[in-house]
């Protein structure tokens, strides 16, 4: 019975991922490039987990009881179709290994030690997140797992709503929790590997958290290796990024939603951009694609994707306009604090004004200074939680000053100087909101303690990353379009 | 040869120059470790570890009652109770660099068993202590370098007084000095920091220190420090024999030095793993809650459960225990909801008018984790000859299901 039960719970972890790596590579074309395939099964995984959530979404609104069979068929009939159509159609000469006879062995034997490390990290972090409890993670026990247990039972999604709702329901099929607001996604999550496994076992629901820690470092191995890095850099950043404290310590203490919303963020940003730098639309579709994953993960996902229209928009519209956009914007700030200082952001002497952000559906809140710099400084360049992810970040953007201000690179770069624009400015743009919700809002009060300030890093960590080493390991050509991979920006 | 034939004769032979790599990494962490001791040993120690004082209004009576007169903290036990403990302002710190207690406490008698005790974050179920004895009571001091026991990060402290109470005690400071540490000390006080493992806790999703807070050789520091001599080393080598500037080996000094604290947080997380298992390993589901921080709860729980209907049930959760509320943050009441599940549990109850709407055949749970240490402060009265519970203004007919030491259920009567 326990090996039933272990059974099906493997299954319920692999089969998401093999569906979403199969659907990828079913609408990829002919051809796999190098490092497709890692990137599929890290990429495969969220998008198969999206899908598996879908289900269960679609049969609780056709009042069907919750079960694992039948989406789990769904999802199995689908893989192999797709399986099929790639049989069909892949294109099955051999690529030649350029060069490959006369490569000295140590970035082999180097990127075989990163590798082996890595395994080690994954088996200790494994045991942990089967062996403990839900104890540690408070946001676990008290809001993301409450919720799948409830449907457990009921096999149905039963509605969580606010306190007076629940004081006043007299049927007892209306539950409550403080966080009863917050999106369904990570809770189904939790809910389809106990519906594998047809109880409730914490040890067995805390995988797919470690499963998404593992889709993390093949996706971005395989973006890596898309973009034309060797092997053996593809690993480094593979390793650079999963040996983070915290992205281990989400990965070990299962049950927060953000490990889920850093993966799903971090993929549709690597994505963007590589579409910047390429044009690859496929790329394009899955930026969106995991933009959307987003948003139903947590409140921030809703906020996260919005971060990447300014780099859209320096790579879409012609100079003039973006010059344009930018001015508008400064003269909008300005206003704001002009008239508003920094108080409450209800403008109390603009009442025009007021009213229109109460229209818009942007209640009041008060727009006050935190000065949080030693938090900042002790969470990013002192304490341990990111290695030294806070030093190579201010070195990455010195190198990037110095590359696009660079005469020889200016002449000689083209799209490839763009591209590192729009990058930058992606990244910028994630700083400036890291800043403006930690210096100018509520949310400052929580940075003292450290309460919220790494969790937003962590959702922030694998594009940050990313964009290092397109800075530090400058592809000759994308290895996912192939030669063909140098594309005229429009003006 | 001119200097520009032999820059193209180095050029050549580009790439990383592995003996001078290796010298500068080399030298780079010598002068990091020589570096950091000499600061240490000409007085950066004190600056790193000033004296701690705490007085009088900032400590904590835990147990006991404690009230401020003048500018002290007058302390007796509570009735029926032959002990006071209180302790120091909560604030962490490395044991090593701190060498004397000094105090100013009225009211200690050689006649009572004193003991200082403390928990060290490594191992913080296992609380340390060391007698007080009249010799030091008579000096008001007591040194602890020799102390078993006094390593490590020290997270809680305080004192533990037993016997007769001729009087209260009236605590007005007490002051824990640094002393000074040798280079051998300040090694091994690094080796401790490098290798302190701080186990998972609630806070471990939200950051890691990587050493204690305020450590000495911190690691990221250090490793901060170790690159960027190297790196200034290897520089100043390649402008010298007039080598071209190459990313690769700063790039490899980096990716050595984050290599080097991933080792450190391997070992940390091991090391974790080394305490899970005995504790957690290959038990039930049960069984794990069971072993948990709060398994006192989980048991008691398991008890409820007898008394709840298969189905799930309307339960209201209320904590009556207004200190532990301030000091948990309604942790307890949103554990028992968690553990209570699928049950259908109202853990949010705030005010006795949510009480109040509770209907028949609803339960309602009242957990009083003080264990009725501070009954006549609790908010919910049972009154078993009319088998009403009442909260301020309301009263509901309840039926008494099961009590425990740490709560009793109820389930509303019609």
């Amino acid at each position: 019975m326990a090996m039933v039960t272990g059974g099906l719970a493997v299954l319920a972890l692999l089969l998401p991922g093999l569906c979403g790596a199969l659907w990828l590579r079913a609408g990829w074309g002919h051809r796999a490039p190098p490092g497709f395939w890692p990137m599929a099964l890290g990429y495969g995984y969220l998008i198969g987990m999206m899908a598996a959530t879908l289900l269960l979404r679609l049969m609780d609104a056709v009042t069907l009881s919750l079960n694992f069979a039948i989406p789990a068929l769904f999802l199995a009939g689908t893989a192999a179709g797709s399986a099929w159509w790639i049989w069909k159609t892949a294109d099955r000469t051999a690529t030649p290994n350029p060069g490959g006879e006369d490569q000295p062995s140590w970035p082999r034997w180097l990127w075989a030690g990163l590798l082996v490390w890595l395994a080690a990290r994954l088996a200790v972090l494994a045991l942990e997140t089967v062996w403990l409890p839900t104890v540690f993670p408070w946001d676990a026990w008290s809001t993301w797992l409450v919720r799948p247990r409830v449907w457990l039972e009921a096999r149905q999604l039963l509605a969580f709503q606010d306190a007076q709702a629940w004081l006043n329901d007299a049927s007892g099929r209306v539950y409550h929790i403080e966080a009863w607001q917050y999106p369904l996604t990570v809770s189904l999550i939790a809910l389809w590997s106990a519906l594998a496994a047809g109880q409730w076992q914490d040890s067995i629901v805390h995988l797919p958290w470690w499963a998404c820690g593992v889709a993390l470092g093949l996706g971005g191995y395989g973006q890596a290796r898309l973009w034309g890095v060797t092997p053996l850099q593809a690993m480094v950043f593979a390793w650079l990024l999963l040996s983070l404290p915290l992205v281990n310590v989400h990965m070990a203490l299962a049950g927060y939603a953000d490990l889920w919303l850093t993966a799903a963020f971090g993929f549709s940003a690597i994505a963007f951009m590589h579409w910047i730098r390429w044009r690859d639309r496929r790329q394009g579709i899955l930026a969106i694609l995991l933009a959307v994953f987003c948003a139903s993960i947590k409140q921030e996902g809703m906020v996260w994707p919005a971060l990447l229209i300014p780099a859209l928009l320096l790579v879409l519209l012609p100079k003039r306009y973006v010059l344009a956009l930018a001015g508008l914007a400064v003269l909008l700030f300005g206003l704001i604090l002009g008239l508003g200082g920094l108080g409450d952001f209800g403008f109390a002497d603009s009442a025009l004004i007021a009213s229109l952000l109460q229209r818009a559906g942007i209640r009041q809140f008060h727009l006050v200074y935190w000065n949080n710099w030693q938090p900042v400084i002790d969470s990013l360049l002192i304490l341990d939680n990111w290695h030294l992810l806070g030093y190579l970040m201010l070195m990455t953007l010195l190198a990037v000053v110095g590359l696009l201000f660079r005469q020889t690179w200016i002449r000689a770069a083209g799209q490839q100087r763009r591209a590192l624009g729009a990058t930058t400015l992606l990244i910028l743009t994630l700083g400036a909101a890291f800043f403006g919700l930690f210096f100018f809002t509520q949310a400052g009060k929580w940075a003292e303690d450290f309460t919220s300030i790494n969790r937003i890093i962590l959702h922030f960590t694998p594009v940050l990353l990313f964009w290092a080493l397109t800075v530090f390991a400058m592809p000759r050509a994308s290895a996912g379009l192939g030669a063909q991979s140098v594309v005229s920006v429009r003006r | 040869m001119s200097s520009a034939t032999r820059r193209v004769a180095a050029d050549a032979s580009a790439g990383l120059s592995p003996w001078p790599f290796t010298g500068a990494a080399l030298v780079g962490a010598v002068l990091t470790v020589l570096g950091f001791l000499l600061y240490y040993l000409q007085g950066g120690l004190s600056a790193a570890y000033p004296p701690l004082l705490w007085r009088g209004e900032q400590m904590v009576v835990t147990r006991g009652q404690g009230q401020p007169v003048a500018d002290m903290l007058e302390i007796r036990p509570a009735e029926a109770d032959d002990g006071v403990f209180f302790r120091f302002a909560k604030n962490a710190f490395m044991a090593r660099p701190y060498g004397e207690l000094i105090w100013q406490i009225e009211g200690l008698d050689p006649a009572q068993d004193i003991r200082l005790i403390w928990q060290m974050q490594s191992d913080p179920g296992n609380v340390r202590q060391a007698p007080v004895q009249r010799v030091h009571l008579s000096a008001a001091r007591f040194d602890l370098r020799d102390q078993p026991g006094w390593e490590g990060y020290i997270i809680n402290i305080g004192f533990m007084v037993r016997g007769a109470f001729a009087q209260p005690l009236r605590v007005r400071q007490v002051e824990l000095r640094p002393r000074a540490l040798s280079a051998g000390d300040l090694l091994e006080q690094a080796w401790e920091e490098w290798s302190t493992s701080e186990y998972w806790s609630p806070r471990s999703a939200h950051y890691i220190s990587g050493a204690p807070y305020k450590a000495l050789f911190h690691p990221i520091i250090m490793v901060v420090v170790w690159i960027s001599l190297s790196a200034l080393l290897y520089g100043g080598w390649l402008w010298l024999a007039e080598r071209r500037f190459r990313l690769a080996g700063f790039t490899l000094l980096f990716l050595m030095g984050w290599w080097l604290l991933d080792l450190r947080w391997q070992a940390d997380l091991i090391q974790r793993s080394l305490k899970t298992y005995p504790q957690f390993a290959g038990k039930s589901e049960i069984d794990k809650q069971l072993v948990a921080d709060d398994g006192e709860l989980f048991q008691f729980l398991l008890e409820v459960r007898r008394y709840l209907p298969v189905k799930p049930a309307r339960i209201f959760i209320i904590n009556d225990d207004a200190v532990n509320r301030a000091v948990a943050r309604n942790y307890l009441v949103a554990r028992a909801r968690y553990h209570l599940l699928p049950h259908n549990s109202f853990a949010d109850v705030l005010d006795s008018a949510q009480f109040g709407k509770a209907r028949a055949n609803d339960y309602i749970l009242v957990l009083r984790p003080d264990k009725g240490l501070r009954s006549q402060q609790a908010k919910l009265q049972f009154d078993p000859r009319q088998r009403l519970l009442q909260w301020e203004s309301n009263r509901l007919p309840v039926q008494l299901l099961y009590r425990g030491i740490i709560g009793a259920l109820f389930q509303v009567r019609e």
